[in-house]
């Protein structure tokens, strides 16, 4: 028997791993969990791999019953997280048994929420991956987002010690964020007006914000009409369409496409926005590339090496 | 400006520029560069995107520095292309052209200023090239088409254009591999799957190959295993 059986799907919850790779030139995004941090502490707070797939939980809502024994963790934004109907701690594991009910609320803050399970949900992958990318219905469970009655698979726990993960490595939410910027692609394009009303401006997250990407309102920077030619695409990179308002491209973007770009948000940042909702203010900072390799590598450094607390257990 | 050019695109990525315009000889030098990156890059390639004009290169920078990364692709390009066996395949694809289910075939006609029946041959007379990979997985760009062929994109785009669509939008044709918004105006449709996720690769395209539409009658087509889908009308 699954030990996972999926009561309310919430929002849009879907399976996410680390992205597929190598297959962009066939046209395939990477997709893969939006927050990566969190969802590489849930792994971790679970003893699995960073590999393992985890579920992404859009907003929240999520309701699960599990069916065997098995160890979770709920990572992500900041929501409340219910067992049995009693509150239960995020940022730690807890190990469940046959007939105990799973609820994750809404996020009062941040936008994604990350359930691991001992042993990451066991689906066989599609190019070499677990992610699901519902917009072309690859990955995941038959290409779908998670549906009331679906039965997962995973493995009983590796132990039943607590872990926990510190409040200061967590993400921090704010209603203003500041995300650095590697300035390039057409960049050179842009007048030195423009490259400084890009880097002034309090921009504010549009409605339109999901996997493929987030539009962001506010002064509006129109690039030269350049009569570019469709090009390889990057996860992170800040297109600008012709109404001259930013979009950023996110895990589910297109492999390729022919708007100007005039740079690219850093891995962290990519993280970070993907947990700001509409209305969030965002501005940018650039960064040289010798920084941006800096702040990138020191990143990923620290993700994975991520401080494990563990409260030993009978 | 100097080509070919390597730019940053991203913190972990570069771009190849090659040219100012695409042409069939740019797409098989870019295939080439493709093929060498591929190779001597190894497990370090996180992925690559060739296109009309450029080749993109995302780089495991935790297996290769970024100068290293820098360097090695500039080798990759200077490599000579006859040191590089390229191989280009023709995919035929059979097309039902039909006003019955393709509503745009007629108006395309129309507004190209010829007859159906000339429409179909100018766009069954010539092999189109893969300039581009994208939009949707398994998407292929090709290109050019006669200049009588030559229509703006539609204006507002269908939110469902059914799998196996064969459509025509500027000087560009190409076939919907699945279910997807779209823009283009649809002249028929092809009876073959062109995406499966558990082929290696998910599509028989491959830039710089070429695809060679071919007429077929409603029987033929419901034969090779096609369904009929009946596209909705967006004439407003």
């Amino acid at each position: 028997m699954s030990p996972i059986t999926i009561l309310k799907p919430g929002v849009l919850s879907t399976i996410q791993d680390e992205g597929r790779l190598g297959v962009l030139h066939e046209g395939i995004t990477e997709s893969g969990s939006m927050d990566r941090w969190s969802a590489r502490c849930a792994n971790e707070l679970c003893l699995n791999s960073h590999l393992d797939a985890v579920i992404e939980v859009t907003l929240g809502g999520l309701e699960c019953r599990v069916e065997s024994s098995i160890a979770i963790a709920v990572t992500g934004g900041f929501a409340t997280l219910q067992i049995n109907g009693e509150f239960a701690e995020m940022w730690r594991s807890h190990v469940l048994h046959e007939g105990d009910i799973i609820q994750l609320g809404f996020c009062q803050h941040g936008a994604r929420l990350y359930l691991a399970v001992s042993g990451g949900i066991q689906i066989s992958p599609i190019l070499n991956s677990r992610s699901t990318t519902p917009n072309w219905g690859i990955g995941g469970l038959s290409g779908r987002a998670l549906a009331i009655g679906d039965t997962l698979a995973c493995s009983p726990p590796h132990d039943y010690n607590v872990r926990r993960i510190s409040v200061r490595h967590r993400p921090g939410f704010s209603n203003e964020v500041n995300l650095p910027v590697l300035p390039c692609s057409q960049y050179d394009y842009l007048t030195e007006e423009q490259r400084s009303t890009f880097f002034t401006t309090l921009y504010k997250v549009d409605e339109r914000c999901d996997r493929m990407g987030y539009r962001l309102i506010g002064e509006s920077v129109q690039p030269p009409s350049a009569n570019l030619y469709s090009e390889g695409l990057v996860c992170g990179a800040i297109q600008l369409p012709p109404d001259g308002q930013p979009f950023i491209l996110m895990r589910d973007h297109q492999s390729i496409g022919g708007y100007p770009k005039m740079g690219s948000v850093l891995e962290s940042g990519i993280d970070q926005l993907s947990q700001c909702v509409t209305g969030t203010r965002i501005q940018f900072s650039p960064q040289t590339h010798s920084q941006a390799l800096q702040i990138n590598n020191d990143y990923l450094h620290r993700l994975e090496n991520i401080p494990i607390l563990i409260d030993a257990q009978n | 400006m100097k080509y070919p050019r390597i730019e940053i695109a991203g913190v972990n990525a570069m771009m190849v520029y090659f040219a100012d315009h695409p042409s069939e000889a740019l797409t098989q030098r870019i295939m080439a560069v493709a093929q060498l990156v591929q190779l001597q890059f190894s497990d370090a390639l996180i992925n690559f995107a060739p296109s009309y004009v450029t080749l993109l290169v995302i780089v495991d920078h935790e297996k290769l520095s970024p100068h290293d990364a820098k360097k090695l692709l500039a080798q990759c390009i200077d490599t000579s292309i006859e040191e590089v066996q390229i191989q280009s395949k023709t995919h035929t694809l059979p097309v039902l052209y039909t006003k019955d289910y393709c509503p745009d075939l007629s108006r395309a006609a129309q507004q190209c200023g010829i007859s159906i029946e000339t429409l179909i041959q100018q766009h069954t007379s010539r092999a189109y090239h893969v300039y581009a990979l994208g939009f949707a997985p398994g998407f292929a760009y090709l290109g050019e088409l006669d200049e009588c062929l030559r229509l703006p994109r539609l204006e507002t785009p269908r939110k469902k254009v059914p799998a196996g669509a064969v459509a025509i939008a500027e000087s560009q044709t190409a076939v919907y591999p699945m279910d997807s918004p779209g823009g283009w105006h649809i002249l028929g449709l092809c009876p073959l799957p062109l995406f499966n996720l558990n082929s290696t690769p998910s599509t028989p395209f491959s830039v710089g190959d070429y695809v060679q539409f071919e007429a077929v009658s409603e029987a033929q087509f419901l034969q090779l295993g096609g369904e009929l889908t009946l596209v909705e009308d967006c004439s407003s």
